[in-house]
């Protein structure tokens, strides 16, 4: 079974500003660790630099839906469950998160670097990451 | 994602370069250092007694050649003598001319050590050849390179997280600007130790190895070299003249009333200080540059550097002396770009400077960039 990653969020992001989504994975096993990073890195003639800005583990993040994981957890109806709870986590999950975008650095295009902000989950060995622009316009600031 | 990090062998390497330049300035410096011991000795009259030229093989079958002479000389009433001709051994210089220009019976002038009245010499000045010694300044360059290179590259992960405090806009912002470049001080030291301190020993007794350049006492091969080292030492010595003005002159500070911020504007004030001969113009611009820095190639091959880009050069302020009032401070507001804001990633930065230029009548003119930090 190929392994599916998914990060759900918004595309752009005033800077400042908090940010909700929710990442995913189907698995064929059970995953020891999970991990979302939020990082920016540069591109164009330079060497590149890149810098993690925050790093959170997905086993503490609630479940998107809590129903589901209340229905599928092994206690099911002995006990109350708080919905909201983090729970272990599982072959195929669903978390949410919220996080705040940095006031600083923006996305932008200049004539020799670019910056790009993305989203990260590394699920064991798998990793997905996805573009995020950060940025008080309605796209990345562009440099003349 | 950075280069591979360098092994610590780069340390060694930089260790053994900085090693082999010390070694030659070290000579350069003992040689000098002895030459200064002399300039307290006292001058007498000498009478040669002998002098010719001793001719012998070394190791490798090379003919060398020094010159063997006796002179005497008074002090205090009684006769000395000596055999020194120079403070190295008796080497220095064509030896052939010298041998020719000491005559038996001939009257020179000697110096001898007024504590010791035993040491004498007819020749102080230093030796062309010991100058050779400032190439060594070439390997101990290199060495501080690439220590400080590899100490860069090792250290990354360092930087980055301090830079990432100032990404998070823990770092005050108060004063929004600092001074760029190496400071006065450092370019003082450096040019004057090179500059008039190394020109001195030169010119000193009777114009130095200059005066044996005029007057034809130095080989071919060692005048060329005199030249050379001549031409740079009084190269260093217009930069230190030009340093101690910049230094003495008018010193501008700048400063930003409140932190400047993309697309709002920004009160920015100026003030000369120091000696402040009159300033003829000042001008004021804002300009904006992407700075990347590469690395390409491989091997021996591989290539570094940093490509710029100016995206950005507006005039702010541009004063003559019809306004002499106000050129020696004042203040301008300025319209920060909507686009503009800074950023430093280690090796890509979108850097915005003032550059602030004044033109002051018989004196070096004032030059400076700084660095305005401008939030997003």
């Amino acid at each position: 079974m190929k392994d599916a990653l998914t990060i759900e969020a918004p595309d752009r992001v005033i800077p400042g500003e908090p940010f909700d989504g929710t990442v995913g994975w189907r698995l064929g096993h059970l995953p020891a660790r999970a991990v979302l990073r939020l990082a920016w890195r540069t591109a164009g003639d330079g060497i590149p630099d890149q810098h993690v800005v925050e790093e959170m583990d997905v086993a503490g993040l609630p479940a998107a839906a809590p129903a589901e994981s209340i229905a599928d957890g092994p206690y099911r109806g002995s006990h109350a469950v708080d919905a909201l709870a983090p729970g272990p986590l599982r072959a195929t999950d669903v978390r949410r998160f919220r996080l705040r975008a940095p006031p600083y650095p923006p996305s932008f295009r200049g004539h020799l670097i670019r910056l790009e902000w993305r989203l990260e989950l590394a699920v064991d060995a798998a990793t997905v990451s996805r573009a995020l622009v950060i940025s008080p316009a309605p796209g990345p600031l562009e440099l003349p | 994602m950075n280069a591979t990090r360098p092994t610590r062998w780069r340390y060694l390497l930089a260790a053994g370069l900085e090693l082999i330049g010390l070694l030659c300035v070290v000579v350069l410096a003992i040689r000098a250092g002895r030459m200064v011991g002399t300039l307290g000795w006292r001058e007498t009259e000498c009478t040669i007694e002998s002098a010719r030229m001793r001719t012998w093989e070394d190791s490798d079958g090379d003919q060398q050649r020094a010159i063997d002479v006796t002179y005497r000389y008074q002090v205090d009433g009684r006769t000395r003598r000596s055999h020194r001709y120079d403070l190295w051994d008796n080497r220095k210089g064509d030896v052939g001319a010298i041998v020719r220009s000491l005559s038996p019976g001939a009257q020179v002038r000697c110096f001898y050590d007024p504590h010791r009245p035993q040491d004498a010499v007819i020749d102080r000045r230093l030796d062309p050849d010991a100058l050779f010694g400032l190439l060594g300044l070439i390997p101990l360059w290199f060495g501080v390179h690439v220590a400080r290179r590899t100490w860069r590259d090792r250290h990354w992960g360092a930087r980055e997280r301090r830079r990432q405090v100032e990404l998070l806009g823990v770092r005050p912002r108060r004063l929004a600007l600092r001074r760029l470049g190496a400071t006065i001080a450092s370019r003082l030291a450096l040019y004057g130790l090179f500059g008039p301190v190394l020109l001195a020993l030169s010119l000193h007794d009777r114009g130095g190895i200059l005066g044996q350049l005029v007057r034809a006492e130095i080989a071919f091969l060692p005048a060329v070299w005199v030249v050379i080292v001549l031409a740079l030492e009084a190269v260093a010595t217009a930069l230190f003249v030009h340093t101690l003005m910049r230094a003495l002159g008018p010193r501008f500070s700048l400063a930003t009333v409140q932190p400047a911020r993309r697309g709002a504007p920004v009160v920015l004030q100026w003030r000369a200080s120091g000696v402040t001969p009159s300033i003829r113009r000042i001008g004021l611009e804002l300009v904006g540059r992407e700075e990347a820095d590469y690395e390409r190639g491989s091997g021996d091959d591989r290539e570094t550097g940093t490509e710029t880009h100016e995206l950005f050069r507006q005039v702010l302020v541009t004063q003559s002396r019809a306004e002499r009032r106000v050129l020696s401070h004042g203040s301008v507001t300025v319209e920060v770009p909507a686009f503009a804001f800074s950023f430093d990633g280690g090796n890509n930065r979108v850097r915005w400077t003032i550059v602030l230029s004044a033109d002051v009548a018989g004196w070096a003119d004032s030059f400076e960039e700084l660095e305005l930090d401008i939030a997003p």
